[in-house]
């Protein structure tokens, strides 16, 4: 495949940038004791983009012969000319770039294919039985595991021609307990770019299992807050649920474009100086980030991209496009979802660096707040408002941690709330689990970083 | 590629292919799509796509346990190769006895969902109804920022045959339309909002798109002039995007019967209860001609029909796929709600949703309220399973008796959406289309909590 798209694109006039993926999708769901879903996914093929007018045009095919992609680069230039006349102003030249050129190949992925299809379903079976079976209260259970086998060629007119290959396996349990008609619900979930190993090294499954379910046991007998501005300790996958969705998304450079709250704030203090936030293709610290991939799907090679620098906003996030458009080199952000999709300006791993203080201290410096653990899906806004659930929300009373609270969700304006850090701590975790970004297709990110502390607007119930 | 019928033939190839290989029962499901589509970019054209793809999805059952495989490789070798992973996975999986593939029931067609007319839209004309489409926006107020959005068209045809005599196929048209952005006016960024269109015909599309750059502008200017809210303890009133977007999806996972079987149903053994106050009605209905939530046929091939949920604040029926109604022994069988494309297996949802319309006016359901929240979209978290919610009030508005309602921001609500249902003060009249899918007027509902930031 590798040799047909650099013909291809060797042949072709302009810029042409194909971009074979072949996606192998396998899961399976166990619940209440059941096999809910035991399925196998493949969805394979080209997409073509090719700049003309000063227009993408993009077009994509299933079939992947030489005649089929052919078709499909013709089929992409007409459809440029036909919606170039109604442009306000052109595609500049793309932005040159460091172009992937090699193979890269994660071993990860020839092991977990490797691994019997039996041992998958068992261990979904066993952990949903260990879910249910962890206390009386526990009304049903959920296990879910999936396994995402990329293949991709991408070669553009202009000399990327990269072949990845890498695999991202994911677990998921959860779990509903019951008391006088009351019904609560707790997840765990893991998500890598890695195999087994890597997906359970850290965190075992049983130990997920056994989590879920206590916690939607504790949430049983929890009482609501009263809401209000707080003094939050917000644990590593809150601090990257903000990284990414109140902070990441501003930086983009097609929402900065759009007129995003960080338009014009380059050089601009945007944080407390205790806040570092990076953005990578790379998984810092230890391997495994849900988000790692070596070439973005411009052809690019992905490297780390500082955003902010000790509160300073130092860059955003670019493909070819929008890096010429600020005239900036591009930072490997072009991602796209499946061969159908067109590359879109994506984040990958993004997080805050640690920093030096140690959980302890930091829990036991706040007279009056919370932990907030655990999240439970979060939004941002243009305006950096950002909206996140919290599965796990503990009191601080006195420098002490107190009783678990529920229905809570954070809220605040990101850069202000960034304004307000004055604690981060030493021990980082990657942390967004099973979690994907979505930005009208979905895209395969992880986020952490340290324990951080900062105020925040806690929604809570009125009396 | 788009003839429903050579499709279906091509199903019920596949189907004996895979019974060759020693499936018990199979289904094979197919859909053929041909996709146009001009998008919008950081307020001007953006790329222009083409995309055509087959898919077709594998159900076999062997010894009683059920394997799915997807491809979107139609040749007949990818098709034996999928039947075998099929085969491959239903042989590691245990049995599930309640899972067999239904038996054929005729079905009627639905009119008004294939219209020549937008099937034959090229890139051209959808990229002049896009430019236009920003253009439009940008005369009523220069302060609007378009960040993305698009105009497009689809023309799917789909098919299903299975080993128990299932033989469905039919073509369909849409065509969608969003605008997403903010107002940006000096230093100020205001909240995030999209206005979206989902039509089957073009003369609907194009009056869809006179009417959605005005509704979209008003969502986002609003939100420039937002203050802070207040806190206390008072009145929701759900606007209809709220209404199909806040209220509906969690009301209805809690409807599904597969939520009900698990143990994740507040609505379990409750049918013929009072489950909200009896202004509140609830009816899906897949079989409502041109609307883009109808078909024929569901995802097994059997017929919607319209279904009561909650008629005057009694829970009336839960929904049902084939799966559901036999783990539930129900003597009718499938609701006709297995819902999916090719590329998973049958699931369980709603087709359009229809909620029941009430007698006050609009101006009425606020005007009324003493203190209280007009909510246009919500950005948080609703636990399905207890019903509990808390989230930010986006490009919403304070409501006092007696003054005019005032946008405001960071304000979050929260409250459990179960106890809501009781506490319903008030159904507006006039009811709209919102997604193409739900018809719903604006509910007004007491106890919700209410903080500032």
């Amino acid at each position: 495949m590798r040799e047909l798209l650099r013909d291809l694109v060797r042949e072709a006039p302009g810029y042409v940038e194909l971009r074979y993926h072949d996606r192998n999708t396998q899961g399976v769901r166990v619940e209440k004791g059941r096999v809910e879903s035991a399925q196998l996914t493949r969805r394979r093929g080209v997409g073509v983009r090719v700049l003309e007018g000063a227009t993408f045009g993009f077009a994509s095919t299933s079939r992947t012969d030489r005649a089929a992609i052919r078709a499909a680069i013709e089929r992409a230039r007409a459809a440029a000319r036909g919606s170039s006349p109604f442009r306000r102003e052109g595609v500049p030249d793309l932005a040159p770039a460091e172009l992937a050129r090699g193979s890269f190949a994660d071993a990860a992925y020839a092991e977990l294919r490797a691994k019997p299809l039996e041992e998958k379903v068992g261990l979904a079976l066993e952990m949903e039985r260990r879910a249910r079976g962890a206390s009386a209260a526990i009304r049903s259970a959920n296990c879910r595991y999936t396994e995402i086998f990329e293949d991709k060629v991408i070669a553009t007119s202009d000399g990327a021609d990269a072949e990845v290959r890498l695999v991202r396996p994911e677990f998921v349990v959860s779990a509903v307990a019951e008391r006088d008609g009351e019904l609560r619900r707790a997840a765990e979930s893991l998500g890598v770019t890695g195999d087994w190993e890597c997906l359970f090294g850290r965190r075992p499954a049983e130990a997920l299992a056994e989590k879920a379910s206590k916690t939607a046991v504790d949430l049983l007998a929890a009482g609501y807050p009263e809401g209000g501005r707080v003094t939050a300790i917000l644990a590593p996958a809150i601090v990257g649920l903000l990284a990414h969705e109140a902070i990441g998304h501003t930086v983009e450079a097609d929402f900065v474009l759009s007129g995003s709250v960080a338009q014009g704030k380059l050089g601009q203090r945007v944080a407390s100086d205790l806040v570092t936030l990076v953005d990578s293709g790379e998984s810092a610290y230890y391997e495994g980030a849900g988000g790692t991939l070596p070439v973005d799907d411009e052809g690019v090679a992905t490297g780390r991209t500082v955003v902010i620098q000790e509160g300073i906003l130092r860059s955003y996030l670019h493909n070819r496009e929008s890096a010429a458009r600020f005239g900036v080199a591009p930072t490997g952000n072009a991602r796209a979802w499946e061969f159908s999709d067109q590359p879109l300006i994506r984040m990958r791993n993004t997080y805050l660096e640690p920093g030096g203080a140690m959980l302890e201290e930091m829990i036991a410096e706040v007279d009056d707040g919370f932990l907030l653990e655990g999240p439970e899906g979060g939004q941002a806004d243009a305006t950096g408002e950002f909206m996140f659930g919290v599965q796990e929300a503990r009191r601080i009373r006195g420098g002490r941690l107190g009783e678990l609270v529920r229905g809570v969700t954070i809220s605040g304006i990101a850069f202000d709330v960034l304004q307000t850090v004055n604690a981060v701590s030493r021990e980082f975790r990657w942390d967004l689990g099973a979690g994907y970004c979505g930005k009208m297709q979905p895209a395969k990110v992880d986020a952490g970083g340290p324990y951080v502390r900062c105020q925040v607007v806690l929604g809570g119930r009125q009396s | 590629m788009n003839d429903p019928q050579r499709l279906l033939e091509r199903c019920a190839e596949a189907v004996d292919r895979a019974l060759a290989l020693g499936a018990q029962q199979a289904e094979v499901f197919a859909s053929a799509e041909r996709e146009a589509k001009v998008n919008l970019e950081a307020d001007d054209i953006g790329s222009a796509i083409s995309h055509d793809e087959e898919r077709f999805g594998i159900r076999v059952r062997l010894g009683g346990a059920t394997g799915f495989a997807g491809t979107n490789d139609g040749s007949p070798e990818a098709l034996e190769e999928a039947a075998q992973a099929a085969l491959a996975l239903a042989r590691v999986t245990p049995p599930t006895p309640e899972d067999e593939l239904p038996e054929p029931r005729s079905a009627s067609p639905v009119d008004g969902l294939f219209d020549p007319a937008l099937e034959a839209l090229d890139v051209e004309r959808l990229g002049k109804h896009c430019g236009e489409l920003a253009e439009r926006a940008r005369k009523l107020d220069a302060r609007v920022r378009i960040d993305s959005g698009w105009v497009g068209t689809s023309t799917l045809s789909a098919a299903i045959a299975s080993s128990t005599g299932v033989r469905q196929a039919e073509r369909s048209t849409s065509a969608d339309a969003l605008l997403f952005g903010m107002a940006v006016d000096g230093d100020r960024v205001g909240s995030f909002d999209a206005e979206f269109a989902n039509v089957c015909a073009l003369g609907e599309l194009d009056r869809e798109l006179e009417s959605l750059a005005p509704r979209f502008v008003r969502k986002l200017i609003t939100s420039l002039d937002a203050g802070p809210g207040e806190s206390f303890r008072g009145t929701l009133v759900l606007s209809r995007d709220a209404v199909a977007e806040f209220l509906l999806p969690p009301l209805v996972g809690s409807l599904s019967a597969q939520a009900v079987r698990m143990g994740r149903s507040r609505f379990a053994e409750r049918i013929g209860e009072s489950v909200a106050s009896p202004s509140f009605g609830l009816l899906d209905d897949g079989t409502l001609a041109g609307r883009p939530g109808s078909a024929s046929f569901d995802r097994e091939g059997l017929p919607h029909r319209p279904l009561s949920l909650i008629e005057a604040g009694v829970l009336r029926s839960f929904l049902y796929n084939t799966r559901e109604a036999q783990a539930a022994s129900r003597a009718d069988g499938s609701t006709g709600h297995a819902t999916g494309g090719a590329g998973t297996p049958p699931a369980l949802g709603p087709t359009n949703l229809i909620v029941a319309a009430g007698e006050l006016e609009d101006e009425a359901l606020v005007a009324e309220v003493d203190r209280g929240v007009l909510l246009s979209r919500y950005s948080g978290n609703t636990d399905p399973v207890s019903g509990d919610f808390s989230g930010v009030a986006k490009g919403s508005f304070l409501l006092r008796r007696g003054h005019p309602p005032r946008p405001i921001q960071e304000t979050l609500i929260s409250g459990n959406l179960y106890e809501l249902l009781q506490s319903v003060s008030g159904v507006g009249r006039a009811r709209h289309w919102v997604n193409g899918t739900v018809w719903t007027p604006m509910v007004r509902l007491e106890g919700v909590s209410v903080t500032a930031g």
